[in-house]
């Protein structure tokens, strides 16, 4: 990863810009998309092989339990026309599994997200440039698959795209106090720069060679009855205006070279020329469609919420001392399948502490692990996070255990599985992580299985984590909530209405009851419900062979 | 490399990528070569074309004007030749055919006419130069050519103007031999005596016709094939021909009695001989004789009969001539 001097690069996701794409790999796909319009996946390539700011966070310990791939393609969808998901899914899944580990880096990103979300304005500019640049890769990359008839027009369309992009940049974010600025500076030095002027220059001489006024003469029936040229004026000006002898001579000339004689290949080579010269600062807005895809994509998932009744913000960065309250915390994966989410207030003393999370199977104990998680990454990532308001304590780690899988080629047995996971988790896991674990030790017998539990709460603690585990050993739990002998231990239970049902609001304390009879009967494995199945069954079989 | 597409009002930057981007540094889209190799390859193709246009055109034109140089010496040593000659001159074969009919159709009778009667008279006529022609009676009645072709200055031509001093079978055969012999001394006698077809034939390489033909060639072929017919033809004896005052007829009637052909064809048969004056246009001499090798010796008539038959023949003519046209043949 190269740091940007002169000239700058439009980066919005670091605070010193930073050309994180293999520059040299993706001007050679433009050249040749550009020449060819068959560039392999141009931008998607170039943006997932991009180099990313430095993060001690490791997807593998939580991408797969937090769902993040479709996450990303579910919640951050971009306004753009229609909605549409992310053109570079890899990359934005890649940013979000990567939360920089600089704090400026995430200051950066929220003050461009907290700009975008109070200005429609600047919001519509940016939605524009995403749109402009999807069609700059659409014509690139010909997405259409449709046979091009006339390269030289092809190409003039993608330099009038290019175009609109600069004089977007320059335009629509000048009056930014934010971080989307240095679109506004980068795109001035362009535009005062010679392969800008060439290019304006040469699209003016595609669109309007000469002038040419007419008088039209109308009959009394309204018919047209004759022209008259008033008068015929090249724009003298344009340094791409030949004599007409000139350009003949010229088609002469590039057949000698090994071209095809005709107007076109004229026009080819002039934009050829002109290409070259903007070729730098082409081959960055490739790094800048990604850029847009994030903060784009963070909007539309406000958008989502917004349209859900829900609420998301850009929480307040504190110490891990700081009080935790999470208000209004609300799971997205829940809503991105088209369910509507219950938000719940989390509240503890302090963030820096291990939560111990109990309550009625179907409670929304795991919904809790997945909102905190998401929460977590999504506030370290610099976006909005899953709720109305809340405060966040950087981690440098995340370690999620959620989905417990079997594996056909898997050694041990469901313990011996939890156990090299605790393992494994002790082996990675740096001070001041969160920690997020579904049911511990619920493989083996309770009584054992609370031994280990208490083993893993209570080393834990040593590491100052952001601890969130849920258990259904009540009795145990309630021990631990009344010996108080591990430091930094609060307990939440799922609060139950007044049918006893989960209300999936978490109030502090251990559960007394797991209702699993409520969730036999909801998912009908009742006595009664079991025996009348079997009973048919038994009528259904005699009758088939008698 | 300087290129067209770059203008003055260009900045030298954007001059300098354009001339990149036609030195053909970036391939051009869907070119299976690169722009410099079809550059090569156009540029060798144009040369190799202009080069074999240039050397067609190069070709063309030397042959063209090597045609006309071999045209105009052929038109020149046409001329040169011509210029020898003049009208009545060229227009010896017009004047001299008309009179070949006559003799062929029926026979007026013998005819000797007063300028020939005086002693010597004879002799003096024939040394001018003189046209001559021997065929039998259809074939100068309707078929000139064919005869003029097959007609050469024979014994009667030699006996004519050269008879022998005896009529003897010896003598006779002697002159037969000479000119069978073709020795230069043997026919000096006959050397102002010249073949009509020299005149026929070589004459109308003389004429503006022919000119206009030589010029109008086109070929190369055309001319060279017109210029070996110029040099085969007899155009020395055409002139001498076409100097000619008089005009020697010898018509073989068909033979109208059965007898024997000799070896060499010759048989009993009447002969007419004419003689014209071409520039009086008078006939000078018409006379019919027969002729009939029974009379020669058996060893000699196998070989020498029409020779000895044609010597006898002009003897017979200078017996009338100098009997006023009232000689009998044979002795």
């Amino acid at each position: 990863m190269a740091r940007a001097d002169a000239p700058t690069i439009p980066d919005l996701l670091h605070p010193s810009p930073l050309v994180r794409i293999d520059l040299e790999k993706t001007r050679l796909g433009l050249n040749l998309a550009f020449a060819g319009g068959v560039s392999g996946g141009l931008f998607e390539e170039a943006l997932d092989q991009a180099s990313l700011a430095p993060s001690t966070w490791e997807p593998a310990s939580f991408e797969g339990d937090l769902f993040l791939r479709r996450f990303a393609a579910g919640c951050f969808k971009i306004r753009a026309g229609r909605e549409e998901g992310p053109l570079a899914a890899t990359h934005l899944v890649r940013l979000l599994a990567h939360p920089p580990r600089e704090r400026a880096t995430v200051e950066h990103r929220r003050t461009i997200l907290a700009e975008l979300s109070s200005s429609s304005e600047l919001r519509a500019r940016a939605e524009e440039l995403y749109r402009a640049l999807r069609r700059l890769r659409a014509l690139l990359e010909n997405t259409s698959g449709a046979r091009n008839w006339d390269p030289a027009r092809r190409q003039l369309d993608i330099l009038s795209v290019v175009k609109e992009v600069f004089d977007l940049m320059a335009t629509g974010f000048a009056a930014s106090r934010s971080g989307l600025a240095i679109l506004s500076e980068f795109a001035r030095r362009v535009l005062v720069g010679e392969p800008y002027r060439s290019l304006s220059d040469l699209l003016r001489y595609d669109e309007r060679l000469a002038t040419l006024s007419l008088k039209v003469g109308v009959g009394a029936d309204g018919r047209i009855r004759g022209f008259q040229v008033v008068s015929i004026a090249e724009d003298a000006e344009n340094p791409f205006i030949n004599p007409p002898w000139r350009r003949w001579l010229a088609k002469l000339e590039l057949f000698a070279r090994g071209y095809r004689f005709s107007d076109a290949e004229v026009m080819t080579r002039l934009v050829d020329a002109v290409f070259t010269g903007l070729e730098d600062d082409i081959v960055v807005l490739v790094q800048l469609l990604g850029d847009l895809e994030f903060y784009l994509g963070a909007m539309g998932f406000a958008d989502q919420a917004r349209a859900a009744g829900l609420e998301v913000c850009l929480p307040e960065l504190v110490s891990a001392d700081a009080p935790r309250a999470l208000i209004g915390l609300f799971n997205p994966l829940l809503l991105m399948s088209g369910i509507q989410p219950v938000p719940c207030d989390l509240v503890s003393s302090h963030l820096a502490t291990t939560l111990l999370v109990t309550g009625p199977n179907s409670g929304g104990k795991t919904r809790l692990l997945q909102s905190v998680g998401l929460t977590q990454l999504l506030a370290q990532c610099g976006a909005f996070i899953p709720a109305r308001s809340g405060a966040v304590a950087l981690s440098p780690a995340l370690v999620v255990s959620l989905i417990q899988e079997t594996k056909a080629d898997q050694a041990e047995g469901r313990l011996g599985m939890e156990l090299l996971r605790i393992r494994d988790l002790f082996e990675r896991l740096p001070p001041g992580a969160m920690v997020l674990l579904d049911e511990l030790c619920s493989g083996t017998n309770p009584s054992e299985g609370e031994e280990i539990f208490e083993l893993v709460v209570e080393m834990l603690s040593k590491l100052a984590p952001q601890a969130f585990i849920t258990t259904h050993f009540l009795t145990f739990a309630a021990r631990l909530e009344r010996e108080k002998k591990i430091p930094d231990l609060s307990f939440v239970q799922v609060e139950l209405g007044a049918d006893r049902r989960a209300t999936y609001q978490f109030v502090p304390g251990v559960a007394t009851t797991s209702l699993a009879g409520h969730a036999a009967e909801r998912l009908g494995v009742t006595g009664e419900q079991l025996l009348s199945l079997i009973e048919r069954n038994v009528e259904q079989f005699r009758a088939k062979h008698r | 490399m300087p290129t067209l597409l770059v203008t003055k009002k260009m900045s030298p930057e954007l001059a300098a990528r354009v001339r990149a981007s036609v030195d053909g540094r970036r391939a051009a889209p869907g070119s299976k070569l690169a722009p410099r190799a079809t550059s090569v390859l156009r540029l060798g193709a144009t040369a190799t074309i202009v080069i074999a246009g240039i050397w067609l055109g190069v070709s063309l034109y030397r042959a063209q004007r090597e045609l006309e140089a071999r045209r105009a010496e052929l038109v020149a040593k046409a001329q040169r030749e011509a210029a020898e000659l003049g009208p009545d001159e060229h227009a010896v074969a017009t004047r001299a055919l008309p009179w070949l009919p006559p003799f062929a159709g029926a026979y007026p009778g013998d005819l000797v006419a007063d300028e020939l009667r005086p002693a010597g008279a004879l002799p003096s006529v024939l040394s001018r130069p003189t046209l001559y022609l021997r065929g039998s009676l259809p074939s100068v009645a309707s078929r000139v050519d064919e005869s003029a072709a097959s007609s050469f200055k024979d014994a009667f031509v030699l006996c004519l103007v050269a008879p022998p001093n005896a009529r003897t079978e010896p003598l006779l055969k002697a002159k037969a031999r000479a000119v069978l012999s073709g020795r230069g001394e043997a026919l000096a006698p006959v050397a102002g005596v010249e073949r009509l077809q020299d005149a026929l034939v070589g004459l109308p390489f003389l004429s503006p016709e022919w000119e206009r033909k030589v010029r109008a060639a086109r070929s190369r072929e055309d001319l060279e094939r017109m210029r070996r017919d110029f040099e085969r033809a007899p155009i020395a004896r055409a002139k001498a021909a076409a100097k000619a005052k008089l005009l020697l007829v010898v018509v073989d009637e068909p033979n109208s009695e059965p007898g024997p052909t000799e070896l060499d064809g010759e048989r009993p048969h009447d002969v007419r001989v004419g003689l014209v004056d071409l520039v009086t246009r008078k006939v000078l001499l018409r006379l019919r004789r027969r002729v009939d090798p029974s009379w020669i010796s058996a060893a000699t008539r196998a070989e020498w009969a029409s020779g000895i038959d044609s010597c006898a023949l002009a003897m017979d003519v200078h017996a009338a001539v100098a009997s006023g046209g009232r000689v009998a043949t044979g002795e």
